[in-house]
């Protein structure tokens, strides 16, 4: 009896058990996050708690609650952190350790975005279904400088538009249904069809592949091809493609189309995209961490009043690999039921096969772990990309079709398959891959005193090809992933030294290390920076072998009293750097700079901890700064500041649509000491990063001035009648320093002018200048004059008067007219780098310190740092070092001379590697018309002389109120010390323009425009030295504070219309 | 012969039987009461929203609506139902203006079964649009008063916000059933319709 109870329990026992093993997929949750331990974390995290989650057990996400974007963007309510389930321990007070690699998407209607009023809970999933998240709002243009177009294409009555986040059971991916309402009284016309989608800003280390033509390389791809073609007003430019995807460290993304109920936006426009399908996207821009993403449309017959229409896109999460996430894709199918009950597919089952293999080495027939292989099929097109795992495996779905494989990495030559395989639906096939076995070089680098010396490696090789095409077509494919190897930048030759490019570079902290390299041949250089010699040898680096080189460096500038800094510096806390902290630091050290401030954009940073764990204190000594990004008044630096270490930004404060001034007193309240805070305006003539060209800054008056295009900031009133924070009344000068001299960027330093060799590209349809230079139109001068253009400044009623302003300012000219209007502002020369190939300190600051600039950077007083930076004892250079005196006094100071009689000492100093070839020396004042007067000009004869310049001269006649200044000129590249500006990124003024472009809004000057891509050449100039006639008191005014509130609240600008939110609920009754 | 050790055996194996099911179903049962309130120079709008989870407190709402006790609550039984919980959602809803309270007018309400017609234990959702015109002239400093207490004594989340210029930050709070909230008013504007 007893054995039959037992038996009957147990089996009660296993159907209790075998009901709860039944349900083994967890359902999906959503719900408002109340405790660090639910966020997600990652590089890229910006979740906080208070925000959304949506989670699965497989896939994880955060919305971020309603307030400013934490991200790119402007508005919240956008989908922030993205990851897959890892299941690491969290922590209440440091939250979790994931792998969110995503920074911010959001749905755009052409250029407009939802600026959200509600972020709720739709459904929590408690009932096994789907769990959702809702976003409600109403359109606004997150970028004012669209307003034109937008207020054109859209609807004259804002749209009320919701953006659920769905996530399912079980599936890995996040569905995102955007719906757009028509609430108001009369139907909603759309005049042109525009396309809707999604914006994204991946972030720098997820690498965008676009299947298709492009690859990895849509940078060239949209440049060189899509934007070439043929396109309309209501068919704009763009790369036609199933998806994109990216690869990245342990976690991929992707994002796929669902058919719309009516055509989508590229179908039936066979001219325009001939390849396109119900479910394909639209890529028009991707760059710059920003990736605009469309395939629905605005309905041709408007939306009827109560009319609605709604898209959807998901949004696919992988391991690492392009492969990973596109098989999620390729197997993704939805369904949609429409009210009348019946289905329509959303999204169909893409047909695939799948090819895999293994890579191993030559030789040793190791098998290799870490690699990248792309696949690409007969026509051309690159279609996945697998990382092999540990034994060299890798496996990637594919389109039906005949491939070849193509790996590689970072310390081999790229190779393919020896064949090719053909797969059909459901099929598999096999290739493999064999690549070189790799060299090693061993470097050693000491100091006179045979002191182990913190310096760069650049090993240098020589390619065979010659003719014009770039690099980027014969030495590496971009496409395929190859890495880029930055080349001279001369023409190609006959001559060896015109086909140079640098096989790799790396960093040696404590001055000696050991790197893989590709066999071959090369010349290595060790280097320090501008204030130590170069050294070079050449090697041979064989497969398997080792080969070690010794080298000595001398420091053969130095300057007592002096530190160099570099004021503008990014890490991996920037969404737009990939460069890990301890990269970052060792970067400094082995450039010779002595001090940076960290001023990552919106995020907090302090680098001392590295610096101190790395045992370069001694070297290198940093401070916590941040870089202001806006997205459209500019980008400011405050320095030093506090680290505020509860939020995720560490301290950061809401900036969107505050006025300039009401930035600057809120950068100084985030200070340690407010009254010491330096405020530094960035690249203020940078398109649209400058803050000069955000108020249109007339370059010769040091004040807005009209617009002289269509497409300009919106100064209209804010909906709360709260006056534009783009108004010109809002303009401030309240800050210290001005970044002059902003990284590789001349072109973004000086007044644009006709250059004197011919040019390629479209002529304009202009007429010469007169002599007198332009009056009311448009012309073009003459070669080596600065291109004007004529303003109309005068107001309606008024009789027409024009102001000159130039077609492309530089950065300095504007400096020069402010210091004419006798504002001591300081002019700043830094790297802002954000990678490796932006190299530290290129350019940087010399300061006039003291003493304590002598010796361990320990003990360096930075509070003498940056008095020295305000009171304007400042050189900005990438070489040169300049000591300009006046009757004795150094730069900064203020000499009265009553006769107006002065005496210049001026000594120029560079390494034998730095060319110098001019010295000018400039007298400003408030008499100097357009730019200051050349006082003298002093031509140097090529030596290898570390003086380079000592002369001492006398002038007179100075006005009273008149500077001094000195700048440096070199005509020989720095390379390979200082590599060129090969690759400029698209800009969003890229963007606004190719878009803009097909409204009907081109470029006047044709081919007449600043080049961004150039070698690096030697310049410098000084803070000036001013020179009265009479001695008088200067005027100090106490810059604005404002206090900041670690958690600002969220002040709506438009508030939640209840009685919509209640219409927009369903109903089985009302 | 059964023994006591017998009878802790089975009930503890009882236990785990139930224990894996109650597992296996169980989820958070309950009332879950949103306030979204937005204040503007003339009037008072809130949107009450009350979910009801799926279980018992359904089952036996949805059973006494179902007069006809045919298993399906038709036009008139789902009628009856919104009604009722109507009063449910608002009957504890206290809005004060500078102290004063607020008469609660609706004007709309909406009653979601989850298209579950049934009279069996599935979630119920309602929802309530009360608009109130102000009695008194708002002054800047002012404080709007929200109390309210959910059926089953859960907190509410209350959401505020203001028609005000300069804007006034959104309040958002989780409020004890019964607990009265003050939310200080700034100078409000009229909504524009």
């Amino acid at each position: 009896m007893r054995g039959a109870t037992n038996s009957a329990w147990a089996l009660v026992l296993a159907v209790g058990v075998g009901a709860a093993c039944q349900r083994t997929q967890p359902p999906a949750r959503a719900f408002k996050i109340g405790s660090r331990t639910e966020l997600i974390g990652g590089k890229r995290a910006l979740g906080e708690v208070g925000d959304y989650k949506l989670s699965n057990g497989l896939v994880q996400a955060i919305v971020q609650d309603v307030g400013f974007s934490r991200g790119f963007g402007a508005f919240g309510g956008s989908l922030i952190d993205v990851d897959l389930v890892r299941g690491n321990p969290g922590s209440p007070t440091t939250g979790t350790t994931g792998n969110d690699y995503f920074t911010e998407m959001f749905p755009a209607f052409f250029l407009q975005a939802i600026e959200p009023s509600k972020v709720a809970v739709l459904q929590d999933g408690s009932e096994g279904g789907a769990a959702i998240i809702r976003v409600s709002g109403q359109g606004a243009n997150f970028l004012s400088l669209t307003k034109p177009i937008t207020s054109v294409v859209l609807p004259e009555r804002p749209l009320d538009y919701t953006c659920d986040y769905v996530l399912e059971p079980g599936k890995q991916y996040v569905k995102i249904v955007v719906t757009l309402t028509n609430t108001q009284p009369q139907p909603a016309n759309f005049p042109i069809t525009i396309p809707f989608g999604f914006v994204t800003l991946l972030g720098e280390g997820q690498r965008l592949f676009v299947p298709g033509q492009a690859g990895f390389d849509m940078r060239f791809h949209l440049e060189e091809s899509v934007y070439k073609r043929a396109a309309a007003i209501d068919a704009l430019p763009g790369e036609v493609t199933s998806m994109w995807t990216t690869e990245g460290d342990g976690v991929s993304y992707a994002l796929v189309a669902g058919r719309s109920l009516d055509k989508s936006y590229l179908e039936n426009k066979p001219t325009y995209y001939p390849t396109a399908k119900a479910d394909s996207l639209l890529i028009p821009i991707a760059s710059s961490s920003f990736l605009g993403t469309f395939w629905a449309k605005s309905p041709t017959d408007g939306v009827p009043k109560g009319g609605s229409l709604s898209f959807t896109g998901y949004l696919a999460v992988g391991s690492g690999d392009v492969a990973s996430v596109q098989k999620i894709a390729y197997e993704l199918k939805d369904t949609f039921v429409r009210p009348n009950g019946r289905e329509f597919l959303l999204k169909d089952r893409t047909p695939h096969g799948w090819i895999s293999g293994i890579v191993r080495e030559a030789k040793t027939g190791r098998a290799l772990a870490g690699v990248s292989v792309v696949l690409k099929d007969e026509q051309g097109n690159f279609q996945s990309q697998a990382t092999t795992q540990p034994g060299g495996q890798w496996s990637a779905p594919v389109p039906p079709g005949k491939y070849r494989a193509f790996a590689s990495d970072r310390t081999r030559s790229a190779a393919s398959s020896e064949g090719t395989a053909e797969v059909a639906d459901g099929q598999s096939a096999r290739l493999d891959v064999t690549l070189e076995e790799p060299g090693e070089l061993q470097v050693v680098v000491v100091d006179k005193q045979g002191r182990p010396l913190p310096s760069k490696i650049s090993v240098e090789g020589v390619y065979s090809h010659t003719g014009a095409e770039p690099p980027r077509r014969f030495l590496y494919d971009l496409k395929a992933g190859e890495r880029y190897r930055v080349s001279d930048l001369d023409p190609d030759g006959a001559e060896p030294s015109t086909r140079r490019y640098l096989e790799r570079v790396f960093f040696l902290a404590q001055g000696s290390g050991l790197k893989a390299i590709r066999p071959g041949q090369y010349t290595v250089y060790a280097s320090r920076g501008p204030e130590y010699s170069l050294g070079q040898a050449k090697v041979t680096i064989e497969a398997g072998k080792t080969s070690t080189l010794y080298f000595t460096l001398e420091h053969l500038l130095p300057t007592p009293g002096w530190v160099s800094a570099d004021f503008h510096v990014h890490s991996v806390k920037s969404v737009d750097s990939d460069m890990e902290l301890t990269d970052r630091v060792v970067s400094f050290a082995v450039e010779g700079v002595d001090f940076l401030t960290a001023t990552d954009h919106n995020y907090v940073t302090d680098l001392q901890p590295t610096i101190d764990a790395l045992s370069l204190s001694d070297w290198l000594r940093a401070d916590v700064g941040l870089e202001l990004t806006s997205l459209e008044m500019g980008h400011f630096n405050g320095f030093p500041l506090q680290v505020n270490p509860g939020p995720v930004q560490h301290g950061v404060f809401k900036w969107f649509l505050s006025p300039p001034g009401d930035l600057f007193a809120q950068l100084r309240g985030l200070g340690k000491d407010p009254s010491k805070v330096v405020v530094q305006v960035n690249h203020p003539r940078d398109t649209v990063l400058g803050y000069f060209n955000a108020f249109n800054i007339g370059t010769y008056s040091g004040a807005p001035i009209p617009p002289s295009s269509l497409v300009a900031l919106d100064t209209s009133p804010l909906p709360n009648g709260e006056q534009s924070p783009y108004h010109p009344d809002r303009f401030s000068l309240d800050f210290e320093a001005l970044e002059v001299f902003n990284g590789k960027r001349p072109d973004v330093m000086f007044n644009y002018r006709v250059p004197t060799s011919p040019l390629e590209g479209p002529e304009p349809n202009l007429p010469a200048c007169p002599a007198t230079g332009p009056t009311t139109q448009d012309c073009l001068p003459a070669p080596g004059e600065v291109i004007e253009r004529p303003v109309k400044v005068s107001k309606a009623g008024e009789a027409d008067r024009y102001q000159l302003q130039p077609a492309f300012p530089g950065a300095q000219d504007d400096w020069f007219t402010l210091l004419a209007q006798g504002r001591k502002i300081t002019a700043t020369g830094n790297s802002d780098s954000h990678g490796a190939s932006a190299e530290a300190g290129l350019p940087r600051t010399y300061l006039e310190v003291g003493a304590s600039a002598d010796g361990s950077m320990r003990a360096l007083d930075t509070d003498g740092l940056y008095a020295a930076l305000k009171a304007g004892k400042a050189v900005a250079t990438n070489g040169p070092l300049i000591d300009l005196r006046v009757n004795g006094e150094g730069l900064g100071r203020t000499v009265v001379v009553p006769d107006g009689r002065i005496e210049v000492k001026l000594v120029v100093r560079a390494a034998p590697w730095v060319d110098v070839t001019k010295v000018v020396l400039r007298r400003g004042g408030k008499d100097q018309g357009k730019a200051p007067a050349v006082l003298d000009t002093f031509t140097v004869a090529p030596t290898q002389a570390l003086v380079r310049l000592d002369v001492t001269k006398s002038y007179a006649n100075l006005p009273d109120g008149s500077f001094v200044i000195a700048e440096v000129f070199g005509e020989k590249s720095l390379w390979p010390v200082y590599t060129p500006y090969e690759v400029p990124s698209l800009q969003i003024s890229d963007a606004v323009g190719v878009i803009g472009g097909a409204f009907g809004f081109g470029n006047t000057f044709g081919k007449y425009q600043p080049q961004q891509q150039q070698q690096v050449k030697p310049y410098a100039f000084t803070n000036p030295i001013w020179v009265n006639r009479v001695a008088r008191q200067g005027l100090v005014a106490t810059p604005r504070v404002t206090p900041v509130s670690a958690s600002e609240p969220w002040r709506p600008r438009m508030i939640p219309d209840v009685t919509k939110l209640f219409q927009s609920l369903h109903a089985d009754l009302e | 012969m059964r023994t006591w050790s017998d009878a802790v055996r089975r009930g503890l194996v009882l236990g785990a039987v139930l224990g894996f099911a109650s597992v296996a179903h169980a989820h958070q049962a309950g009332f879950h009461k949103r306030l979204t309130i937005t204040a503007s120079k003339y009037e008072i709008e809130a949107l009450v929203v009350m979910d009801m989870d799926a279980g018992e407190r359904a089952l036996l709402l949805r059973s006494a609506a179902d007069v006809d006790h045919d298993g399906r609550l038709d036009d008139a039984e789902a009628a009856a139902l919104k009604d009722r919980l109507v009063r449910m959602a608002t009957r504890a809803l206290e809005l004060s203006l500078g102290g004063a309270p607020l008469p609660n007018t609706v004007v709309g309400s909406k009653l979601s079964l989850r298209e579950d017609f049934r009279a069996a234990d599935g979630g119920l959702s309602v929802a309530v649009h009360v608009r109130i015109r102000h009695p008194l002239e708002v002054v800047e400093g002012m404080s709007l008063g929200v109390k309210d207490t959910a059926p089953d004594f859960s907190a509410i989340h209350v959401e505020v916000f203001q028609s005000a210029e300069p804007s006034e930050p959104a309040s958002s709070v989780e409020v004890k059933s019964g607990a009265k909230h003050l939310v200080r008013l700034g100078r409000l504007l009229p909504v524009v319709r």
